[in-house]
């Protein structure tokens, strides 16, 4: 009887011992947080460069840039628009691609190919406007931005080149619209592939003006051709004219 | 001529030690807890460099279990001087290592501003039968080794990578906990004090080994990017090292 109740206090004594272990073990999963890495780069510099396919003389570079001309460094909170405009010819197709530069490095360092690196969770919108509200199309596929997401609100006095408002309007009709369509040719490595908008058609109708908003979505494991995802890397605008 | 030497130096050895067990030795229960040291790239962990990757994801072999800790049953019944039949129970958890490689990995691949990683535990639980094999040193003081084979039931963490850009929070990467039966084996040796009759201390090193192949399912894996594992097949072993209280029946005294 004795080495009975002497049995029952060794395993009573051991189980406690285990478990007593095992349990402080048991706590509250840890979690770590990883902070912003330094180095990342600036995007000073937002170029549109598109080629007539009819003409390739026909050549159009359109600037977006926070360097100043006039001390050539980088301006946080300024945006220098003397160069962000496109002269395009009117019914015509033009292939473009979008160059990003970090202009605070020696030599200027081209962000658009680390883009391009990163194309899997990184998406181009391509926002001309006045556009009819008939066409404003809400896809995975295209480049139009959702009207709850366009700038509407800015000051007058913000403008782009020319000294156009950079806010963002429906056309009441088919005279006040900017008729140039934006598609985008190249796709990532996605299951399946998505756009990306580095290259792309730009196809003008009748001669209008107007503006065209450009934004980078970067869009971290949630990329799926929409704009909502994600958050912004880069918003510029520039002035059309189509002649 | 020398296998015969090795030979007589165990055969005399044996003989010698002998004079300590004139009969059965103490069928046991004990009770143990110690230290579990992964081995092999279940215990690896990789850099956050080796884990970048921005176009397609990558598989990672390593496990990063951190050093675990368990809690076992076990006991033998001897039927001769030295060997007797017997089993443990045992169950360990492991917490993980390098979570911090883990998080940069994911956050370089995404070129993010902050990644939240929070990963939960391994878990194994097993039962073993098998052989055991006792060898008196001293009056009080004895070797125990055991062969013990059975199944092990493993079970992966689950890793939430939570991952923050431009202050906006993207849906968490997950990567599910999985489980699996496997066949298991466990070696070990070691040394039983007894403090009384009925009472002993026990001190012992084991090699435990099971290579469960886990299907691992991911959610929220919208884009081709990161570390993503959808399988796990690489060997969990260890070595254990405990510390046991055993309850003695009958035998010597």
């Amino acid at each position: 009887m004795q080495k009975i109740i002497s049995f029952r206090k060794f395993l009573a004594f051991g189980f406690f011992l285990v478990f007593t272990l095992i349990l402080a073990r048991c706590n509250k999963a840890a979690q770590t947080v990883t902070p912003s890495l330094p180095g990342n780069e600036f995007l000073t510099t937002v170029q549109l460069q598109l080629t007539n396919s009819a003409d390739p003389t026909d050549v159009q570079l359109a600037s977006s840039t926070q360097i100043s001309p006039y001390t050539n460094t980088y301006q946080l909170d300024s945006i220098y628009t003397n160069l962000a405009y496109l002269n395009l010819k009117a019914n015509s197709t033009y292939t473009g691609r979008v160059i990003i530069l970090d202009e605070t490095k020696t030599p200027f360092d081209t962000v658009s190919v680390e883009i391009l690196a990163r194309e899997n969770y990184h998406l181009f919108f391509f926002q001309p406007t006045p556009i009819l509200a008939s066409n404003i199309v809400i896809s995975n596929t295209s480049t139009d931005i959702p009207q709850s997401d366009w700038v509407t609100r800015q000051p007058s006095s913000d403008t782009t080149a020319f000294g156009t408002s950079v806010n963002e309007t429906v056309a009441a009709s088919a005279v006040d619209a900017l008729n140039l369509t934006v598609t985008r040719t190249d796709m990532d490595s996605n299951t399946p592939p998505l756009q990306i908008g580095l290259q792309d058609n730009f196809v003008t109708g009748a001669a209008s003006s107007g503006i065209l908003r450009v934004v980078l979505r970067h869009q971290p494991n949630a990329k799926n051709g929409t704009y909502a995802p994600g958050s912004t890397d880069l918003d510029v605008t520039y002035a059309v004219t189509i002649n | 001529m020398k296998t015969n030497k090795v030979f007589f130096i165990i055969t005399a050895l044996f003989i010698s030690l002998s004079v300590f067990s004139q009969q059965n030795p103490s069928n046991f229960i004990e009770i143990d807890g110690g230290a579990s040291f992964p081995m092999g790239n279940w215990g690896k962990t990789s850099t956050a460099s080796s884990l970048m990757s921005i176009q397609g994801t990558i598989n990672d072999t390593h496990g990063y279990a951190n050093i675990g800790v368990f809690g076992a049953l076990d006991g033998a019944w001897f039927f001769s001087k030295h060997f007797g039949i017997g089993g443990m129970f045992k169950y360990g958890t492991y917490s993980l290592k390098g979570v911090d490689s883990l998080s940069q990995g994911y956050e370089e691949s995404f070129d993010v501003d902050t990644t939240r990683t929070t990963p939960t535990h391994y878990t194994m639980w097993s039962i073993l039968p098998g052989l055991y094999f006792d060898l008196p040193l001293a009056k009080k003081l004895s070797l125990t080794a055991r062969g013990l084979v059975g199944i092990a039931h493993s079970t992966t963490p689950q890793i939430v990578v939570t991952i923050e850009d431009g202050g906006v929070f993207d849906t968490p990467i997950e990567q599910y906990s999985a489980s699996q039966a496997s066949f298991a084996f466990n070696l070990g040796a070691g040394l039983r004090y007894r403090i009384t009759n009925c009472l002993g201390i026990g001190l012992r090193a084991d090699y435990f080994y099971t290579k469960p192949d886990f299907t691992i399912n991911n959610s929220s894996r919208v884009n081709n990017a990161g570390r993503e594992v959808k399988e796990y097949n690489q060997p969990l072993e260890s070595i254990n090292l405990s510390l046991g209280i055993a309850y003695q029946f009958g035998g010597k005294k």
